[in-house]
């Protein structure tokens, strides 16, 4: 028996029969649907209050990815590409480039609103990559399997800007491992000598 | 049901009682919907210039939402929901929506064609706010959850390299698998496994559902 409030209302009735599953969601929000499917969703969702609700989380998580990063509260290893299209919407980036077993003299400034790390390194051929993090010469984190872009010839890394705009400083030592079959082979050494912004 | 009218049976009452009983508790306790809003607005009632403020106060964070995904530009999504709710009130008003059960469909279509001018950047805003003038109440437009940045940030830190980097990639942008997937040297597949279980662990970490991995 259909309650009189929604007799003659089959539409809305229909467009909230069924509640769409998150990855279709996030499907939706990215435009990989098709045509057809994309209009489904845009009228099921405008008809569907706990729908509309789920996406707007989606939303907001993006929301909050792309702040959480932006306020230099993200580490994350990236691609050149990335760091360009960043750095074409006007994001201030700071990129320290350093050669298989070399370091650099490095720095953060107040305006700088991206930091960004380039190790060279011969990747081809390697599947897996770890990295290992040392301060001051003590094995402080180790990052497993990270993203890579083997044909670049280095790995990105974008560090927590606000951390280590807040640290004096300091000597860091990352070590490239790669890991196959065959077991664990050192692919380069990269040391970065920071020295803690001072106030003019 | 996605709007959250749940009718409750017991098995002790038969089933045209609990019927009654679901249609009383609900006349008593359910909002109007859309439908029952578009026919107080067009039968111009005492309770219709509540009904319009209801109606907007309803539609106007999806019409946003739709915006937001279609136009991908936060003020141009704020244009289209108060221009799409104003056409759809003013066409209301006027009784020139035959059907407001089709209300829906209606703002479905609407929002079609206003996008599409917007995207023309054939802005009709001032136009048609004088046509229509804004003597709406204009409702907080934001349905979405409040994160906690503190909270996210650390979830984001315990996910692992690759899910953060694929999360970034796809959300920093919105781009789609096939392109994160480019970016880094995966398949289409293997971005959306990974972005589904990426979500997921976010999700339960947010909701503090989530031993960490």
């Amino acid at each position: 028996m259909i309650p009189p409030s929604e007799r003659g209302s089959p539409l809305v009735k229909e467009a909230c029969s069924a509640a769409i599953e998150e990855p279709k969601l996030v499907e939706y929000w990215l435009g990989e649907l098709d045509e057809a499917a994309e209009a489904g969703i845009d009228e099921h969702v405008l008809g569907c209050a706990a729908c509309s609700v789920r996406l707007a989380g989606i939303a907001a998580l993006a929301d909050g990815i792309r702040a959480t990063f932006r306020h230099g509260a993200m580490r994350v290893f990236v691609t050149d590409a990335f760091v360009r299209n960043v750095a074409a919407q006007g994001v201030r980036v700071r990129e320290y480039r350093v050669p298989r077993n070399g370091s650099v003299n490095c720095s953060v400034a107040p305006e700088d609103e991206m930091l960004v790390s380039r190790l060279e390194a011969p990747l081809a051929g390697v599947h897996r990559l770890d990295a290992i993090s040392y301060l001051d010469d003590t094995a402080t984190e180790v990052f497993h399997d990270v993203p890579f872009d083997a044909a670049s010839g280095e790995v990105v890394v974008a560090p927590k800007l606000a951390a280590i705009r807040a640290m004096p400083s300091h000597r860091q030592r990352v070590r490239l491992i790669a890991i196959d079959e065959g077991g664990e082979r050192v692919i380069g050494d990269y040391t970065f000598n920071h020295a803690g912004h001072q106030a003019t | 049901m996605c709007n959250g009218a749940t009718l409750r049976y017991t098995s002790s009452v038969p089933a045209s009682e609990q019927a009654v009983e679901a249609m009383q508790s609900r006349a008593v306790t359910q909002p109007p919907d859309e439908v029952e809003l578009a026919r107080r607005i067009a039968a111009g009632a005492n309770e219709a210039k509540e009904a319009e403020a209801q109606l907007y106060r309803r539609l106007a964070p999806r019409v946003r939402l739709y915006g937001r995904k279609h136009l991908r530009d936060d003020h141009a999504a704020a244009d289209l929901a108060q221009q799409v709710l104003l056409m759809t009130i003013q066409k209301l008003r006027a009784g020139q929506l035959r059907e407001p059960e089709r209300v829906i469909s209606f703002v479905f279509g609407m929002c079609r064609m206003v996008a599409m001018d917007l995207r023309r950047g054939q802005l009709r805003r001032e136009r048609l706010l004088e046509q229509y003038g804004l003597d709406l109440t204009i409702a907080d437009a934001s349905i979405a959850p409040q994160l906690d940045r503190d909270r996210l940030a650390s979830c984001l830190d315990r996910l692992s390299e690759r899910e953060r980097s694929v999360m970034l990639m796809t959300f920093y942008e919105d781009r789609q698998a096939d392109e994160v997937a480019g970016l880094l040297g995966l398949t289409a597949g293997n971005v959306r496994v990974i972005r589904h279980r990426a979500l997921g662990r976010l999700r339960n970490c947010m909701t503090g559902r989530e031993a960490t991995s």
